[in-house]
């Protein structure tokens, strides 16, 4: 029996063998932990989706597109929209300001300060003769435009085309042009009241109504909010012109049934599933690389990596925040008086087993849900004001309260969406101010949209038949 | 009356018996001493250090004066500035200085061959450490005190209290025990004097960096307000991160710094003292009884020659035509720091890495939540890419090259001064183990020796040179650093490493000692990095009375300043506002950079070629004689005779 030395490993065999394993045993441990927290992620995100899939069928874009009613053309508000806006110039609301004050720069015109002012004006508050110049030069070129805007107050429905396109981009919302067209009634309206067309800026008043109202069931989110844009400027022009003007029971009345009627819209649920659907489309974008978060042409190259590791690391906020919008959506739906005590039992459910990205979704949809609430509140308040101004017509005095409009003018006195309490309405020494009992004016204040002019950021406000 | 008796004849015999005190120090610490004071290096460190005090002094006094003369009313302000750049000039000594002298306490003897003849005395371990250790910090607090002068003058300008004084040496002397005692244990542990002066510098910053880390718990009352255990007296995470920190000085200055904000300097100069004291004493007590315990055992299996730590073994390639490179690769490549050192370069380099992490770390997470916040999740309007106005690339690019600028330049120059370490003890430590002259005698060029040691001095760094390629990858994935810019630094490393290898290797030749060469090679390095501050010093001078001359020269001093190895070294990474690029030509900064070099290139052939001749010197005094007729003893020459 011999018994044979066990040949050593040479220097350099030793050290790279050494090496091979640290690095092989690294990157086990690293790819396996990846791959394991992959695999629960994705694990995690199907459930959801699955769970989502029997709760609420047809919930994806392309199922929600295909729901949407059909809109014939003669009746589509969408159409005459996005044909105003084309006829308008490019750019005009950005030159429509300076190219006129340019133009009106002679002796005895200050377009500079006529300029500076408008935007500012309180609804009490006349136009300046320099101001009526200045918009009357300013809206020459564009007067059958006009008009042919405010034929929109004739429509009841819209549908705007919108091509969604590929699942990593959406057309913006000005190039729909609600914009442009909104910019022109709001001047033309100013215009008219200063000329003593009452009726004509009644009819703007409700075209820009009806400019919102025709994204109709649309599904973006970022569209719909343009809705709410069209309400806000909408009911500053009511308040205007009942600030300066006293309409016809009849025009007043079909502004009334239109504001009541937008009012009525299930807008939270249509954008809590607007929502869903978009979240689920784009989170599904990056999750398949289809959608760079941070890789672009001037991006360095670690862009790249990030983007890789995005497209798991946003698997848990998809789940989470799907999940959220979910059982939000469910809870939309129920009746106004129940929503608030579900949804704090929900809330406490949530805390206690909170998810990774349920904010996220809490987010969202609370920025969503407090926009739409506050609009309607505002929109459910101008259309008591409407009621208490043709109230007043009839009376001679303004009502002491709005249940005193119920059922002559008013159907039922409107309640605050946010909070389930009724609107009130309060007497000013020059006017009345109807608002929700409960609420601060602060934050009635926080809603997003242009600036409004003082006087008007608390519900909706009338002024004395004398100061008109 | 017999037991009285006895009792007597014993006291008797004990009264008799020579009494032996105690020994605390013994023979080595005043040979260590006698020996030491008779080297003539001592006058001239003397004089270096005293020289850098009044350089900084003066760099204050222009700094107070540059824009307002010097009043008796900012004397006393001026005074306190002067103490403060004192004492931070003393304690920048005692922290260089220190370990330099101390971690090769132990083992210069072991080096030396000596260690074992020295324990095989009737010396005790505590006379052995305690002899070499005090003799030594008896040198370096000497030195300190030859600065006492300068600040004894100060004193008669005012605005310095005495009790700062008084601290700030007690701080310092406090600060020399602390370092003294762990460089000691650290010598213990070692076999070679690098590898016990990198694991001291190590320890310290890994304590200074981790301890200051922590204090970001004080931040979260949440967190720093829980109990260690269950009982309201308990110590409290808070506590703990304090105690832990209170032996950071640095730490203690930002507090100190505070603290003069608001008004109650005293009582928090005395308490912050007190803490440093209580920290370093018990850091002294644990490393000086771990030092005196440990001496003999870790000696006897360092004799035995077990390894540390039990490796497979393996078979060595055969020896090369350069056999040593081939030895300084294969034999003396491995600087054996120890799990402990291990680690400690791996926080080392996680602290310098954390900045890079932390930054883009940051960027994910607010790409991400951009994203997800996002009204229509995609951020601009019609783009394909998500984030295509994400513009925070610009303000991370610019941060990230900042960072390189700073740790990457800072990696490197540790790197070069590393070589330069091990190059100072590569032909010194041969001497010290009497293999040189067998070195000597081989047939191999004195060109050939010297290469294989300059390319040796390479291969250990390997954790440095990894580290250096993630700084770089890091660099490049966020185009921090122009890809251009990479073979200018690449060249200018080489010519560095080149510069500072050889001459390591031309002290160790010259000094013969490995301390000696250590010191005066981390005194030329530094040399080197602070020497174009040197001519701005001196216009300044000129200018003593003109400041507004001296201002308009002032731009040009940035091009001086390139002369200066980090600061060119910066120079090359660094872009944005603040970079040379924006306010000198191209040219002027090309043929400046290149003038440099140039410069440190012929140093390097110089040093090279100087080392050559001086070992081929030695190759001749080595040399056997001529073989001669051996010269018979008188009975055999008699017998050959017959």
């Amino acid at each position: 029996m011999t018994s044979s030395t066990p040949a050593h490993p040479s220097y350099l065999a030793s050290k790279s063998r050494r090496l091979a394993l640290k690095l092989l045993t690294a990157g086990l441990l690293v790819f396996g932990g990846y791959a394991i927290a992959r695999g629960l992620l994705e694990r995690r995100l199907d459930a959801v989706v699955r769970a989502l899939d029997d709760r609420e069928p047809g919930w994806r874009l392309d199922d929600l597109q295909r729901q949407r009613a059909p809109v014939h053309d003669s009746d589509n508000a969408g159409l005459i929209v996005q044909a105003l806006a084309e006829r308008l110039p490019n750019r005009f609301m950005q030159h429509f300001y300076v190219q006129t004050s340019r133009r009106g720069t002679g002796p005895g015109t200050d377009f500079g300060a006529a300029v500076k002012t408008l935007p500012n004006l309180a609804p009490p508050d006349r136009l300046t003769p320099d101001q009526a110049r200045f918009l009357r030069g300013a809206l020459q070129q564009t007067e059958n435009l006009a008009r042919d805007a405010r034929a929109l107050a004739d429509h009841r429905r819209g549908r705007y085309a919108i091509d969604h396109g590929p699942e990593s981009s959406t057309p913006s919302p000005d190039g729909l042009g609600i914009r442009k067209v909104i910019f022109l009634l709001h001047h033309d309206a100013l215009l008219s009241l200063h000329e003593g067309r009452g009726s004509d800026s009644l009819r703007a008043c409700r075209a820009v109504l009806v400019a919102g109202r025709a994204l109709g069931d649309e599904p973006s989110p970022a569209h719909q909010l343009l809705r709410l844009e069209c309400w806000d400027e909408a009911i500053l022009l009511l308040q205007r012109i009942l600030a300066q003007r006293r309409p016809e029971d009849s025009e007043l009345n079909d502004v009334q049934r239109l504001l009541e009627t937008e009012a009525s819209e299930p807008l939270a649920v249509l954008l809590l599933r607007g929502e869903m659907a978009f979240c689920h489309l784009r989170f599904s974008a990056v999750e398949a690389g289809r959608l760079s978060l941070f890789a672009s042409r001037t991006s360095p190259p670690v862009a790249r990596a990030f983007d890789w590791l995005a497209r798991d690391a946003i698997k848990l906020p998809h789940a989470g925040a799907l999940d959220y919008l979910a059982h939000r959506l469910a809870l939309a739906r129920q009746p106004i008086a129940a929503q608030a005590s579900a949804l704090r039992q929900w809330e406490k459910e949530r805390s206690d087993n909170n998810l990774v990205g349920a904010d996220i979704g809490a987010w969202r949809s609370g920025r969503l849900l407090k926009v739409v609430q506050n609009g309607q509140l505002r929109l459910r308040a101008a259309a008591a004001g409407v009621a208490a101004e043709r109230y007043r017509a009839r009376y001679g005095y303004w009502p002491n309260d709005l249940s005193a409009l119920v059922p002559e003018f008013l159907s039922q006195v409107s309640e605050d969406p946010g909070v389930q309490a009724q609107l009130q309405c309060q007497r000013l020494f020059d006017g009345l101010l109807i608002h929700s009992g409960t609420r601060d004016a602060r934050d009635v204040r926080r809603r997003t949209g242009p600036p409004t002019p003082a006087g008007s950021e608390v519900g909706f406000r009338l002024w004395n038949a004398n100061l008109r | 009356m017999v037991n009285f008796t006895s009792f007597l004849s014993r006291l008797r015999g004990w009264l008799r018996t020579p009494v032996r005190l105690p020994v605390l120090l013994g023979p080595v610490f005043f040979h260590e001493l006698v020996r030491s004071g008779r080297r003539g290096r001592h006058t001239f460190l003397r004089l270096l250090y005293t020289g850098i005090i009044l350089t900084f002094i003066y760099l204050t006094y222009s700094e107070w004066t540059i824009r307002s003369p010097l009043n008796s009313r900012r004397l006393a302000g001026f005074a306190f500035s002067c103490f403060t750049t004192y004492t931070l000039v003393q304690l920048s000594a005692v922290f260089l200085l220190t370990p330099a002298y101390l971690a090769t306490t132990i083992t210069e003897e072991r080096e030396g061959k000596t260690l074992e003849f020295l324990l095989a005395t009737d010396l005790g371990s505590r006379e052995i450490v305690l002899g070499k250790m005090l003799a030594r910090l008896a040198n370096i607090a000497l030195l300190l005190l030859a600065g006492l002068p300068i600040l004894s003058l100060m004193e008669f300008s005012g605005g310095v209290a005495p009790d700062w004084v008084l601290v700030a040496f007690a701080a310092t002397f406090i600060t020399m025990l602390s370092l003294g005692t762990l460089s000691t244990l650290c010598s213990v542990y070692a076999r070679k004097s690098l590898n016990a002066l990198i694991c001291t510098y190590l320890i310290v910053i890994v304590y200074l960096a981790v301890s200051a880390t922590l204090q970001v718990v004080l931040g979260f009352p949440a967190l720093a307000g829980v109990h260690l255990w269950a009982h309201d007296d308990a110590l409290t995470v808070a506590d703990l991160v304090e105690g832990f920190g209170a032996g950071n000085l640095p730490l203690a200055i930002m507090r100190l710094n505070q603290s003069l904000r608001t008004r109650s300097t005293g009582a928090v100069l005395l308490e912050l003292l007190r803490n440093y004291a209580v920290f370093h004493g018990v850091v002294c007590a644990f490393c000086l009884g771990g030092t005196i315990a440990r001496l003999r055992p870790v000696s006897r299996i360092h004799a035995d020659g077990a390894p540390p730590r039990r490796r497979r073994a393996y078979v060595r390639p055969p020896v090369w035509r350069q056999p040593i490179l081939w030895k300084e690769l294969f034999v003396e490549a491995d600087v054996r720091l120890g799990w402990a050192g291990k680690t400690g370069i791996f926080i080392f380099f996680l602290i310098c890495l954390s900045p890079a992490f932390i930054e883009l770390g940051g960027l994910f997470s607010r790409g991400l939540t951009h994203f997800l916040l996002d009204l229509d999740l995609q951020g601009p309007r019609g783009g394909g890419d998500a984030l295509q106005s994400f513009h925070q690339w610009g303000d991370t690019r610019e941060r990230m090259n900042l960072w390189v600028s700073i740790v990457g330049t800072a990696s490197l120059c540790a790197l070069l001064l590393i070589m330069l370490v091990r190059a100072t003890g590569s032909l010194s430590g041969e001497a010290a183990r009497q293999t040189l002259d067998s070195l000597l005698t081989t047939p191999l060029s004195a060109r050939a020796i010297v290469a294989g040691k300059a390319v040796g001095c390479l291969v250990p760094l390997r954790t440095g040179w990894w580290a250096l390629l993630i700084i770089a990858l890091a660099a490049y994935g966020t185009r921090a650093l122009d890809l251009w810019l990479v073979p200018a630094v690449a060249a200018a490393a080489t010519i560095y490493a080149a510069f500072f290898i050889v001459l390591g290797l031309w002290l160790s030749a010259v000094c013969g000692v490995t301390t000696r060469a250590t010191l005066v090679g981390l005194s030329a390095a530094i040399g080197t990095a602070l020497a174009p501050g040197i001519p701005v010093a001196v216009v300044q001078m000129w200018y003593f009375n003109d400041q507004r001359g001296f201002r308009d020269l002032a731009p040009g001093f940035d091009l001086v300043y390139l002369f200066s190895p980090p600061e060119l070294l910066r120079f090359l990474v660094l872009r944005g506002p603040s970079s040379l690029w924006t306010r000198f030509p191209g040219v002027t900064l090309v043929l400046t950079c290149c003038g440099h070099l140039c410069a440190y290139t012929v140093a390097t052939i110089f040093l090279w070629r100087s080392l050559c001749n001086r070992l081929r010197v030695e190759v001749k005094a080595v040399e056997p004689l001529p073989e001669q007729e051996p010269a018979l003893p008188p009975l055999a020459a008699k017998e050959s005779l017959v």
